[in-house]
C-alpha cells in the first residue's frame, strides 16, 4: 500500500505529482467519488476530525493510485459523506485568516498521521511542506 | 493487583498560605501551584482561578479536565510516561481529593474546545459544573506551533493536580474502595456459569488535538493491548483530546471510568469482568482493519461471552465502532454499544455515521446536535469569543449581551459516551 494520491484543497498539502489540488471540500469528496467509481481505493475516513460535516473547510482523502474492482465499503463512506455535506451552515468567508490556518493544521495532522502509516516517502514529503520536515 | 482507592471529600476550595486539606476544604498556595506549572520554559503567563458549583461563571475554552491524585502505597505515580516515570501503577493505595477538578484552558486553536457553565441552564448539560474547579490559564511563549501548545497546556493540567493531590497524601480517606484485578484464570474461576464481559474502551487518536497517551505512548500507534482497569484508575490514559467537547473523554473521565465501576460491581454477581481492551480510532481503513481485528482475537482468546465497547467522538470512530461491533458478533460475543448522537437540531437525522443489523444493543448518551441557548455570565474565564468558532457555535452564536446560542456539543462532557452524564434515552 505504498502508492497513493492525495485529494485536497488544503493548501499546506499541495503542490507534488501525487497530489490533486481541489477549490473546496465538495470538490474533494466529488472527485473522490469519481474516482472510486473508477476502481481506486479510498485510503482514510472522509469523516475524520471531530468536526460536523457542515464545518469542513478542508478535507483532504487519501486514494490509492491502482485500480481494480470497485471497492463497494470506499464508495459507502463517500457517499455517506457527501449526502451528510452542508456548506450552507457556516460562512467560511467571514473566518479569520488564522482560523482558516488553525482549521489548515489540523486537517494537515491528522492527513500527515495518516500517511505517515500508509506511505512513508510521501510522509517525508509533505512534512517538509508544511515546514515541519 | 490491588489498589486501594481513598476518597478524601472536598467540599470547597480556597486560596490560603499553605496548600492543605482541611476538614473538606481544599487551601491552595497560589504561588507554589503556579511555580509548579511554569517549570516549562515554554509557558509564557499562567493564571490559576477557583470556580464553584452555583457561581454566575463560565470557563471557556475547556482544554482537559483533571482529578487531583496521588500515590500513597505500590509502585510507580500518577500518570506514568508523562509524569513519572512507566514502572506499572494499579497496585497499593491512590489517594483522590473527590470533588475538586483542575480544568485548563487555553486557545490551542480557534475552535473545538467546550465550556462549562458553573450555573444556569448549561450547568445541567456538565458534571463539572458540581465540582471545585481550580482553573488553570496558561499561555504559552508566541510562536509555538500548536501542536507543542497543546503539550504545554496538557503537562500545566498534570502538573497542577499532582501538586494538590500532594495535600491529600497523608489525610485519612472519608471512604477506601477496594479493587481488585488478578489474573485471567483466577478472575474467571470466580463464577464459572457466569458469562465473562470484556470492556472494549475506544481511545481518540486521530492526530493533532485528537490524541490520546497511554502511558506516554500516542494511542495512534500502539495495537490493541490489554489495560488491568486498576492502572486506568492511576492516571494510565491521559487525554490530549481538545475536540468536539460533549463527547471528548477528559483525564477526569478516564480516571473515574463508569463502565469499569459498573463491570467491577457485576463481577461476581451477573457476570465476570474478564478484562479490559483498549484500542484506538485512527483515520486511515487499513489501521482501523488492523485494530478491530486484533479486538476481536483478544476477546475470543479471552474467552469472552460478551462485550462492551465505548466510542470516543463522531463521524470517523463509527466506522471503528461498527467494525468492532461486528467482527465481535461474528465471533459469537454479544456486544453493547455505548455512543452518543449527531441526529440534526431536530433530532430526525440518521444518528451514526455507520450502522449494522449486528448493532441491536446500543445506548445513547443523548443527541449533541440539541440546541441550548445560555444567559450571560458575570463572570467569564478564558475566551469568551470562542463561542463563535468552537465546535458546536455557530456564527453569531455569541449574543451582544455575552449570550451562547449553541448546540450541546459545545458543553464539555455533555452526552460523554462512557455515560458519565445523565441524559440516554429507551425505547418505547
Amino acid at each position: 500500500m505504498d502508492m497513493i494520491m492525495i485529494i485536497t484543497n488544503n493548501p499546506l498539502l499541495g503542490d507534488g505529482e501525487r497530489v490533486v489540488m481541489k477549490d473546496s471540500s465538495e470538490a474533494v469528496l466529488m472527485d473522490a467519488r469519481d474516482m472510486i467509481h473508477k476502481g481506486h481505493t479510498l485510503l482514510n475516513h472522509p469523516k475524520y476530525g471531530n468536526i460536523q460535516p457542515g464545518q469542513w473547510m478542508y478535507r483532504t482523502l487519501l486514494v490509492s493510485k491502482e485500480k481494480g474492482a470497485l471497492d463497494v465499503q470506499s464508495l459507502n463512506l463517500i457517499e455517506d459523506a457527501i449526502h451528510s455535506f452542508d456548506r450552507s451552515e457556516i460562512s467560511f468567508d467571514k473566518l479569520s485568516s488564522a482560523q482558516k490556518r488553525d482549521y489548515q493544521l489540523v486537517d494537515a495532522d491528522i492527513i500527515l498521521a495518516a500517511i505517515r502509516m500508509l506511505c512513508p516517502e510521501e510522509y517525508q514529503r509533505v512534512l517538509s511542506k508544511t515546514g515541519r520536515g | 493487583m490491588k489498589l486501594e482507592i481513598g476518597q478524601i471529600m472536598i467540599r470547597d476550595i480556597q486560596f490560603g498560605e499553605k496548600t492543605l486539606v482541611n476538614g473538606g476544604t481544599l487551601s491552595v498556595n497560589k504561588d507554589e501551584l503556579i511555580a509548579q506549572i511554569r517549570k516549562d520554559d515554554r509557558i509564557h503567563s499562567v493564571e490559576v482561578e477557583i470556580a464553584k458549583p452555583g457561581e454566575n461563571t463560565r470557563i471557556i475554552p475547556v482544554k482537559d479536565v483533571i482529578e487531583p491524585r496521588v500515590k500513597v502505597d505500590g509502585p510507580g505515580g500518577v500518570f506514568p510516561g508523562l509524569l513519572n516515570k512507566v514502572a506499572t501503577v494499579g497496585q497499593g493505595r491512590t489517594h483522590v481529593l473527590k470533588g475538586a477538578a483542575v480544568v485548563t484552558t487555553g486557545k490551542v486553536v480557534g475552535f473545538q474546545e467546550g465550556i462549562i457553565d458553573m450555573s444556569g441552564p448549561g450547568a445541567e448539560y456538565s458534571p463539572f459544573s458540581r465540582t471545585m474547579n481550580l482553573v488553570v490559564v496558561c499561555e504559552p511563549e508566541p510562536g509555538l506551533p500548536a501542536h507543542e501548545h497543546e503539550e504545554i497546556v496538557r503537562y500545566a493540567g498534570l502538573r497542577a493536580a499532582v501538586y494538590l493531590a500532594e495535600a491529600g497524601k497523608n489525610i485519612t480517606p472519608d471512604t477506601v474502595e477496594t479493587y481488585q484485578f488478578d489474573s485471567l484464570r483466577s478472575m474467571c474461576e470466580e463464577g464459572s456459569s457466569l458469562p465473562r464481559v470484556a470492556y472494549v474502551y475506544m481511545l481518540q487518536s486521530q492526530g493533532l488535538l485528537h490524541d490520546t497517551y497511554v502511558y506516554g505512548v500516542d494511542a495512534k500507534r500502539i495495537l490493541p493491548t490489554l489495560i488491568s482497569p486498576t492502572e486506568v484508575m492511576d492516571g494510565a490514559i491521559v487525554s490530549g483530546n481538545c475536540v468536539s467537547a460533549c463527547d471528548k473523554n477528559t483525564t477526569y473521565h478516564h480516571q473515574n471510568n463508569p463502565v469499569i465501576e459498573e463491570l467491577y460491581k457485576q463481577h461476581g454477581k451477573e457476570i465476570i469482568f474478564c478484562g479490559v481492551i483498549i484500542t484506538n480510532e485512527n483515520v486511515t481503513l487499513a489501521d482501523k482493519e488492523r485494530s478491530s481485528n486484533r479486538v476481536a482475537q483478544l476477546a475470543a482468546y479471552m474467552g469472552a461471552d460478551g462485550a462492551v465497547i465505548t466510542e470516543e467522538g463522531f463521524g470517523n470512530p463509527d466506522t471503528d465502532l461498527i467494525m468492532n461491533c461486528v467482527k465481535l458478533e461474528d465471533q459469537g460475543i454479544r456486544t453493547v454499544l455505548i455512543t452518543d448522537e449527531f441526529a440534526g437540531r431536530d433530532g430526525a437525522s440518521q444518528s451514526l455515521a455507520d450502522a449494522s443489523v449486528k448493532a441491536d444493543a446500543v445506548v445513547t448518551a443523548g443527541n449533541a446536535n440539541e440546541m441550548i441557548t445560555l444567559p450571560p455570565m458575570d463572570r467569564v474565564i478564558g475566551h469568551v469569543k470562542s463561542a463563535n468558532t468552537i465546535a458546536g457555535g455557530f456564527e453569531n452564536s455569541l449574543g451582544a449581551d455575552g449570550e451562547i446560542s449553541t448546540e450541546i456539543q459545545a458543553l464539555t462532557g455533555a452526552t460523554n459516551e462512557l455515560g458519565f452524564n445523565k441524559m440516554s434515552a429507551h425505547d418505547v
